[in-house]
């Protein structure tokens, strides 16, 4: 083992007072100075979450590690995901895309606010939610308004609409799915469906 | 959509609004009502949200005598079953047929065993069939008119093929599935020459359909679209591996590196040489990885007779040696 | 599937065909590793390629992509003709002794009743004989012409090894060895799981491809057993609860499905869906039917389903034709007669089939609207890409509205594995810039274009108006509201309770 000047190593940082009272249970100079050298553990102070693997439907337990406490209502940012060594199908193992969840989280084109590319335009510009949202439920309700069919050629009543479509996610909670389900079939959409086709 | 128990008064003065007294969330679907006194919107789902709470959240691992069962670990739908169907792991009087792989037994009484029974606990062995979600109790090796294309399963080609139909060779792709007229031009003749391979897609272990490509770590580990051919056709061919090639259907084509591996070797169908072209299906133009092509612009624009899920795994295409894309 | 992944460890057999799961659900195979350790259980798998699975199968062999039931059919053909039935099982828990209608007959690839013109079938003689006492008629002894058994035997008897091996590419002798060793399962004390996937759905004979597997496991009678079993393995996280909840064309949820034009009354509708036992004393999920109907009905549209009004059932759309599913809906986006489109987690520009039909298609819609926790093609169709998407930007004149939603990691709710597991999750971090979850999202447009509606009037409004939202925060419904359909109280930070 290289001898390390612990003097020059140190200079005042906060793993000094560890080093220090290292000392004062035996250790050595130099492994004091090794064990000052090594990085604090990254997954002190985080918050641990159980949750479920975002990809195929093994469906593997998974702990999601963040610095803050969303449930405190603090912002939680998260720092790493591994598997849930207790969850009785993946006891802990994850595949290659499972061990990088973390950077599916972080990922650089993940979208942060809403945008709009205008007919003809070549570029996404932002909008606000509200404006957002306003234009969307605008052109909903006139779409509908001129081609909802609540009869059809024979005379019976059949309420459809036939001219707006709707995709559903394969990812999304069962209760993200109901209130889907809910507000698309209220509105007589017969276009409905989800990734279980393809 | 666990089902919630409603008085069934009515708010007056208000008819949108249901006035929810005293509810109770069920046990089960076994208490959904037909006379309005149940809301409950998703019946499999009953006894996921009891009034002993979330059983969806239940974190006990145990599993007695190692069945592989765990039905403390969350809850399974339905009514918590782990196996479906489980009343046929017995005979005729409810003796499992393996006594080292028991899942249920009818005690005399009712049934017991690692699993919830997918039959009424009490009603006894021969009284009723174990198939309870068919009216006639047992599996259907002749499934009645419940399927579109037969009551009995039988060999169709894909839509395109290399070879015609075998066992009916007037019959071309499956002959009750839904084909759009301006798709069916859009789809090669059987046994074509200008695309003779039989190509499919698949998916590879470090990328998911097409986020991870979103993802640094996994377009690290597979960066670049690729296609596998077998060295016979690459010799055919005079592709080499890590060449770039020239893939096409008749309704698009693509640009990728070659991979030629034995994994795939030419097989011999009814005397003739149907080589395969592997299309892994993950690569686009946003996200982390190199910009590539998806395999959809190959794929044909036709369905399940049934369902209608595409017919991704089956089509041709012809092959080339290329100098890439010109961006 | 029916079995759950954590019981594949006790299998004998594992049957590896139209997946590929070593490479696709790594950590779902490993316990058929598990079953191979500590069993001594067998792995075939029989694919086109030879894949990672493959690798560590003890045998394999290769077939022609889109011939899996000629393959299966001899399999079975094998297993009759060699004596390789579960016969207790298969008399008593399959309709082998149903007698079938006389008049059905299957010649040349077809069955009774084609039309060609209509590419359809008339399905009336595909039934069983029904007695005076309304029951199906059966043969125990299995003995009779036209009983299931009799018909099968018949049907499958031309699937010889030789046909397997020229329809297939699969050499006899390794069609035969892997017939064998499935045919072994038939024993009451040995079971096979069959693993597949996309491998065997996204074909133009998806289902029957599956249905022929689950006739072979059948006649072994390894299905409701520990080991056995048809084990889908399902893609993406809750592609089962989606599937479940009904979110497609012509379902409701758990299972029931959407009337057609003809139903024109809950009485008419229900006359083809409620349960009649074909043996005596047969019980049913379905016996209820009316029972899950009706609490939907109440849950979808609260006091105005009323038994007066038939429990709203004008409310629901009525179908015209069987599906309006994703090609049908991209057929009509090409033809320029679908104006408005949402994609909410999907990427169809990739996912769907010839794309360069789906991007003619988005290039005519009005609007489309896409809800994703990243960037994807299909919100970038407009994007010229050179060589990788070559489009007249400028000409493309549909308005895209991109919005951002939460991940996984961010929300929470449940979730189905493929054994119909539902997990229950929590959220571990905050979303990016200003995402929203999916939930906010549809409850926005949903109060929004209430409100236009209660304003302005318009076409039908009254499912709209009367869809049941208990929700102490309509805007906002959280996860455990929207399961117990309940309204409950909050706590800070929006939670319930």
């Amino acid at each position: 083992m290289t001898p390390i000047s612990r003097r020059g190593f140190l200079a005042g940082s906060a793993a000094a007072a560890a080093a220090t009272s290292l000392e004062a249970f035996g250790f050595s100079e130099a492994e004091a100075a090794v064990a000052a050298a090594v990085k604090p553990f990254h997954l002190t102070n985080t918050t641990e979450t159980r949750n479920t693997c975002t990809y195929c439907s093994v469906a593997c337990g998974i702990i999601v590690y963040a610095k803050g406490d969303r449930r405190k209502g603090e912002k939680a940012d998260i720092v790493h995901i591994e598997g849930d060594a207790d969850h009785p199908t993946n006891r802990g193992t994850l595949c290659p895309k499972g061990a990088a969840l973390r950077d599916i989280v972080k990922s650089e084109t993940r979208l942060t606010q809403p945008m709009v590319r205008r007919p003809g335009s070549d570029r996404f510009e932002p909008i606000s939610w509200d404006s957002a949202l306003d234009k969307i439920a605008r052109a909903l309700k006139d779409d509908r308004d001129a081609n909802f069919i609540e009869k059809n050629e024979a005379g019976i009543t059949v309420n459809r609409w036939l001219t707006t479509g709707f995709l559903a996610a394969s990812a999304t909670t069962n209760e993200t799915a109901y209130a889907t389900y809910k507000v698309v079939r209220s509105t007589g959409i017969l276009a409905f469906d989800n990734q279980a086709r393809v | 959509m666990n089902g919630y128990l409603v008085s069934e008064v009515v708010d007056p003065a208000n008819p949108s609004r249901m006035t929810l007294q005293q509810g109770k969330q069920l046990s089960g679907f076994g208490e959904y009502r037909d006379d309005g006194g149940v809301v409950g919107g998703c019946w499999v789902y009953s006894g996921s949200f009891t009034e002993a709470g979330n059983m969806m959240a239940r974190r006990d691992n145990s599993d007695p005598d190692g069945a592989g069962m765990y039905l403390n670990w969350t809850f399974a739908w339905p009514a918590n079953r782990r196996i479906i169907y489980n009343r046929a792991s017995c005979d005729l009087d409810g003796k499992p047929w393996d006594a080292s792989r028991k899942l249920l037994e009818w005690d005399g009484a009712k049934w017991t065993g690692y699993d919830v029974p997918d039959i009424s606990p009490t009603a006894k062995p021969r009284d009723v069939g174990p198939f309870i979600l068919n009216a006639e109790g047992v599996g259907r090796l002749f499934a009645r008119q419940l399927l579109r294309d037969g009551p009995f399963p039988s060999h169709y080609e894909p839509f395109e093929s290399p070879v015609a139909n075998l066992v009916a060779p007037k019959v071309r792709g499956n002959p009750v599935a839904r084909v759009f007229e301006d798709d069916w031009k859009q789809l090669a003749d059987i046994g074509s020459a200008d695309f003779p391979y039989a190509a499919t897609t698949y998916r590879l272990t470090e990328h998911f359909h097409y986020w991870t490509k979103n993802n640094h770590v996994n377009s690290v580990l597979q960066p670049e679209s690729f296609v596998e051919i077998s060295v016979e056709l690459a010799e055919e061919k005079g592709i080499a591996k890590g060449d770039w090639v020239r893939v096409w259907s008749k309704r698009g084509g693509l640009f990728a590196k070659a991979v030629v591996t034995k994994r795939i070797k030419p097989m011999l169908c009814d005397g003739r040489i149907v080589h395969v072209v592997g299309v892994p299906i993950h690569w686009g133009f946003v996200g982390a990885a190199r910009k590539g092509f998806p395999a959809n612009v190959l794929t044909p624009f036709v369905g399940d007779a049934n369902m209608e899920t595409p017919e991704f795994k089956a089509f041709m295409v012809n092959i080339e040696a290329s100098t890439g894309p010109v961006a | 599937m029916t079995n759950p992944w954590t019981d594949i460890k006790n299998t004998d057999l594992v049957v590896i065909m139209g997946g590929n799961a070593a490479e696709a659900h790594p950590c779902g195979f490993k316990w058929v590793t598990e079953a191979k350790a500590n069993r001594g259980a067998k792995l075939i798998v029989v694919d086109p390629r030879f894949t990672r699975s493959a690798s560590v199968a003890d045998y394999y062999a290769p077939i022609r992509q889109g011939t899996d039931i000629a393959f299966l059919l001899g399999v079975i053909n094998y297993c009759i003709a060699n004596d390789k039935v579960q016969w207790d099982y298969t008399r008593a828990f399959t309709n082998a002794s149903y007698l079938v209608q006389e008049g059905f007959e299957y010649e040349d690839g077809l069955f009774t009743g084609y039309d060609e013109s209509k590419r359809d079938y008339d399905r009336s003689t595909w039934e069983y004989q029904i007695g005076p006492d309304g029951y199906a008629v059966v043969d125990e002894t299995l003995q009779h012409p036209r009983c299931v058994w009799s018909l099968l035997k018949a049907h499958v008897a031309a699937y010889t090894p030789e046909l397997v091996e020229r329809i297939c590419g699969t050499p006899k002798d390794k069609f035969l060895t892997v017939a064998r060793m499935i045919s072994e399962t038939s024993s009451p004390a040995k079971a096979m799981t069959s693993m597949y996937a996309l491998g065997w759905t996204q074909h133009s004979k998806g289902a029957q491809n599956i249905r022929t597997m689950a006739m072979l496991q059948l006649i072994l009678g390894n299905i409701g057993v520990r080991g056995g079993g048809m084990n889908a393995l399902r893609g993406h996280s809750n592609i089962q609860g989606l599937t479940d909840i009904g979110l497609m064309s012509n379902m409701l949820p758990g299972y029931m499905n959407l009337p057609l034009d003809g139903e024109t009354t809950f009485n008419r509708y229900m006359s083809t869906r409620a349960f009649k036992p074909l043996r005596p004393g047969q019980t049913s999920y379905w016996q209820n039917y009316r029972k899950f109907f009706v609490s939907f009905m109440r849950a979808m549209y609260g006091a105005a389903a009323r038994a007066d009004n038939d429990w709203a059932f004008d409310y629901l759309p009525k179908l015209d034709v069987a599906n309006y599913d994703i090609l049908r809906a991209f057929e009509l986006m090409q033809k320029g007669k679908m104006n408005l489109y949402f994609c909410q987690g999907f990427n169809p520009m990739q996912a769907f089939p010839n794309r360069a039909k789906l991007v003619e298609g988005l290039s005519k819609l009005k609007m489309l609207v896409v809800m994703d926790p990243l960037q994807t093609e299909t919100a970038r169709f407009w994007e010229n890409h050179g060589v990788y998407n070559e489009v007249n930007t400028v000409e493309i004149e549909t308005e895209v509205l991109q919005l951002p939603t939460t991940c996984f990691a961010e929300d929470e709710g449940s979730l189905v594995n493929s054994g119909r597991w539902m997990q229950w999750h929590w959220p571990g971090g905050s979303p990016p810039g200003s995402a929203r979850t999916d939930t906010w999202i549809m409850a926005q447009i949903f109060v929004r274009l209430r409100e236009l509606y209660r304003k302005e009037g318009g076409a039908f409004p009254d499912p709209i108006l009367n869809l049941y939202w208990p929700y102490a925060d309509a805007e906002e419904p959280t996860p455990e509201e929207l399961t117990k359909d309940e309204r409950l109280p909050r706590l800070r930070g929006g939670r319930s309770r």
